[in-house]
């Protein structure tokens, strides 16, 4: 057995009170993050090898607010933001700081909301943020953040939902203005389970469906109740989506008022207050790039 | 009243009074013996002690050789009869009408009620009547009173009883004086240092002139006494018990008692000229020899006479040691303040073994700087203060530390401050050069560690502790007034609680793990 020596002492003493108190950090440390984002790069037309100079992919806010005729040039760059681009990568991204007052919008008799689109360019004298020479390469184009000190009203927000305080990720584009009503058709769920996990069509019910990968991926399936002209039923749990690739496909899945109501995978997408998939912010590099519709115009009304 | 002050009382009183010196006739019967009673330990300097005060009364007395008796190792009854035959031979003197006086010295064993002497006992009721009844004019018995013990073997008597020879009490004849080494109930002890009693060893040197107040080359014995109190108390301090010695002084209307005249002498002496107000330390030939004299002047430039030769002297100043090489010629003399020495400062004397102290106490102020400890804060200020003790064997200390390290992170967007309060210890070994000195050592460190970051994020503040282990070498040059200018410097290995952080800038873990820099300090050790 072996002696505890005085030294031998000393030394384990020293070790215990180093184990005590907080790690100290390095100029590594950023400090603990506000959100973390997952995504990953889609190379497309651009090899990020050969560009020569690096490709970085930043926040970039709206203090205009959002409107289907927003410029490019109306966007300002949150550039502590920013992260190095790899080709074909998958990407932990943590967001470390809120935006500054002045990347937010200001709407008259409301707090101020901000809303943040995923754009990357090519830091060619890498200073870390994008200057006037340097042009874009690419974006996030399914995908937005809100964010927002205060709970926002609808008439306000970006999403026209109520927009709670925090950082909120989106899909994109969103409805500009307002979210038209849906009246209810019927007081039930259709007779299909709304939001459960399933493979086909005959796991959710009569009438349901399985979403599994229109117009994303839905991890483990989930069952919804299409919406049909005229609507045969629409689920009294179900919230309205909308598919952003074709505005005639819609579906009411598992509606939400926050991430708890949502199982597994799925979180409470603000905009259209429905279980949606967590999705990766996947970075599309494309040549060339031109003006986006940042958001697609007013949602359409239910019909008659 | 302490003795001291009466001594000095004495002395004031006695100021306008006449000096006379010993008479021609002067008898001196110094006995000592170094064997008291079965029980008590043998005394290594009383015969010794014995021989210099009869050789120093002889010299500087002058007392002629002939009436100068001493007694070693004598019994009581020896002792008795010498003393009988003295008073015989000045009852003779004095009847054909000379002045005459006697000086009785005894160093040895005794307790409260007698002196022992080789297993015989001599009562003091009879020494005082032997001496209080002698025909002599003026009568002087000093007694250095000895008493088995260890070490130093202390002198002295018996706690039982009090030793008290007529002090403080009304003389009843007419022109005595009795001094002893110790008060009542204290001991009296012995140096192997001095090769002799503390008493006895500063009564000679007083009687050599370091004891002349007025500088008028003669040492009266109130004089004679105030130096021989104030040194034997300062030399017993040091050691077991305080020793104050006493006196019983009545010798009426005749003036002050010259008890030698140094100032006076010539032949084989020289005179030795003292510095200002210091404790020196003479030894002969060289700096290990022996011990002669002990001396605290109490003004400056106070003269004493040695024989002539070879001496080595050392002055104890407050901040450092002057040391002299003298050569003290024959009828003539050296003045230290004119003299070449080398100047010794403390911590090097106690490092050599040479001086009296073994040890000696600083404070240093210290600031530099100290290398990066987690990556991106590069080196930062330090501020050190601390405490040392300079051991003949190595010095130790303890310091207190505070740094400041700060960085703005890789993005340059979450600045941070890291401060550490530092507690250690030091030991370390020295090594004196002609110019320098230069050490090399350890120190042991535990320290606080706090974090605090200048950002909106959220990135509160970080407290841990840690321990270090340095390598401490220094360089240190002597300076006036105990100052020594210092730099040091070394590596040095901590251990931390340190984040594990990701390529995102993320905390994912941590662990307790080495870091390795280094220190640089430079500033001023004050040694006291």
């Amino acid at each position: 057995m072996a002696v505890l020596t005085p030294f031998r002492a000393g030394l384990v003493l020293a070790l215990a009170a180093s184990a005590c108190g907080d790690p100290l950090v390095d100029e590594r440390y950023q400090g603990t993050a506000k959100v973390t984002l997952q995504g990953n790069v889609q190379p497309s037309t651009y090899d990020i090898d050969g560009l020569g100079a690096e490709v970085r992919t930043a926040l970039f806010w709206t203090p205009k607010g959002v409107s289907p005729s927003m410029k490019l040039e109306d966007l300002v760059e949150q550039p502590e933001t920013g992260i190095a681009m790899e080709a074909a990568r998958s990407f932990s991204w943590p967001i470390f700081d809120d935006p500054r007052p002045e990347l937010l919008a200001h709407p008259p008799g409301a707090p101020a909301v901000g809303a943040a689109f995923f754009l990357s360019y090519r830091d060619v004298n890498q200073n870390r943020r994008q200057d006037a020479d340097e042009p874009f390469v690419g974006w996030a184009p399914v995908t937005a953040l809100l964010w927002s000190a205060q709970d926002v009203p609808a008439f306000a927000s970006p999403s026209g939902r109520l927009q709670r305080a925090g950082w909120h990720q989106v899909a994109a584009p969103m409805w500009c203005g307002p979210a038209p009503v849906f009246p209810p058709v019927g007081d039930t769920d259709c007779g299909v389970a709304v939001g459960e996990a399933c493979t086909q069509d005959a796991d959710c019910g009569q009438g349901g469906t399985c979403l599994k990968d229109d117009p994303w991926p839905w991890p483990s399936g989930t069952c919804a109740v299409p919406e049909t002209m005229p609507p045969s039923c629409r689920p009294k749990s179900g919230a309205l989506f909308v598919s952003h690739r074709d505005p005639a496909k819609k579906w009411w899945v598992k509606a939400c008022t926050s991430d708890s109501d949502c199982r597994g995978p799925y979180r409470c997408d603000l905009v259209n207050q429905a279980c949606l998939p967590i999705r990766d912010v996947a970075v599309l590099l494309t040549t060339p790039m031109s003006a986006k519709p940042w958001c697609r115009g007013q949602m359409p009304p239910p019909a008659p | 009243m302490s003795g001291l002050a009466r001594g000095v009382v004495l002395a004031a009183a006695l100021w306008a009074v006449s000096a006379f010196a010993l008479p021609d006739d002067t008898w001196v019967v110094s006995i000592g013996n170094n064997e008291g009673a079965s029980h008590e330990v043998s005394l290594l300097y009383a015969e010794r002690d014995a021989r210099e005060v009869a050789e120093a009364l002889r010299v500087h007395g002058p007392v002629a050789s002939r009436r100068s008796l001493l007694l070693l190792g004598e019994s009581a009854t020896g002792v008795r009869r010498a003393l009988q035959d003295v008073n015989a031979a000045i009852r003779e003197r004095a009847g054909a009408g000379q002045p005459t006086a006697l000086v009785v010295f005894y160093s040895g064993h005794a307790d409260a009620t007698a002196l022992h002497l080789g297993g015989e006992e001599l009562p003091f009721d009879e020494l005082r009547a032997l001496v209080q009844g002698s025909p002599a004019g003026v009568r002087l018995l000093i007694v250095d009173a000895c008493r088995s013990g260890v070490v130093t073997r202390v002198k002295g008597v018996k706690s039982a009883e009090s030793f008290r020879l007529d002090l403080q009490d009304t003389l009843t004849s007419e022109g005595m004086a009795i001094v002893t080494s110790s008060a009542a109930g204290e001991t009296s002890q012995e140096s192997d240092r001095l090769q002799g009693s503390f008493f006895t060893h500063h009564l000679i040197n007083a009687l050599r002139g370091a004891a002349d107040g007025d500088g008028d080359g003669k040492v009266t014995l109130p004089e004679a006494y105030a130096y021989t109190y104030a040194l034997t108390l300062r030399s017993s301090g040091d050691t077991l018990s305080l020793q104050h010695p006493t006196y019983a002084y009545d010798v009426k209307g005749k003036g002050q008692l010259v008890l030698s005249a140094p100032g006076l002498q010539a032949g084989r002496f020289g005179r030795l000229t003292l510095g200002e107000r210091a404790v020196y330390l003479v030894r002969a030939e060289r700096d290990t020899g022996p011990v002669v004299a002990e001396l605290a002047p109490m003004e400056d430039a106070r003269v004493v006479v040695l024989p002539a030769g070879q001496y080595f002297v050392q002055q104890r100043r407050p901040a450092e040691y002057r040391e002299y090489e003298v050569s003290l010629p024959a009828g003539g003399g050296v003045d230290l303040r004119a003299a070449p020495y080398r100047e010794v400062k403390y911590d090097r004397l106690v490092r050599s073994r040479g001086g009296e102290r073994r040890s000696v106490q600083s404070v240093l102020v210290l600031g530099g700087a100290s290398g990066e400890l987690l990556a991106g804060e590069g080196p930062g200020p330090v501020l050190q203060l601390g405490f040392g003790l300079d051991l003949e064997w190595a010095s130790v200390g303890a310091r207190l530390r505070g740094s400041f390290r700060g960085d703005s992170g890789v993005s340059g967007f979450l600045p941070h401050q890291h401060q550490e309060l530092g507690v250690g210890l030091t030991l370390q070994r020295f090594v004196d050069l002609p110019w320098l000195t230069v050490g090399f050592g350890v120190l042991l460190e535990g320290a606080y560690h706090r974090q605090s970051f200048s950002t909106a994020r959220d990135a509160p503040g970080r407290s841990s502790f840690g321990a270090s282990f340095a390598g401490l070498f220094s360089v240190e040059r002597a300076l006036p007034l105990g100052l020594s200018l210092r730099l040091e410097g070394g590596p040095v290995a901590a251990v931390l609680n340190r984040a594990q952080v990701d390529a995102r800038g993320v905390v994912v873990g941590s662990a307790v793990s080495p870091a390795a820099t280094w220190f640089l300090n430079g500033g001023a050790t004050w040694r006291f």
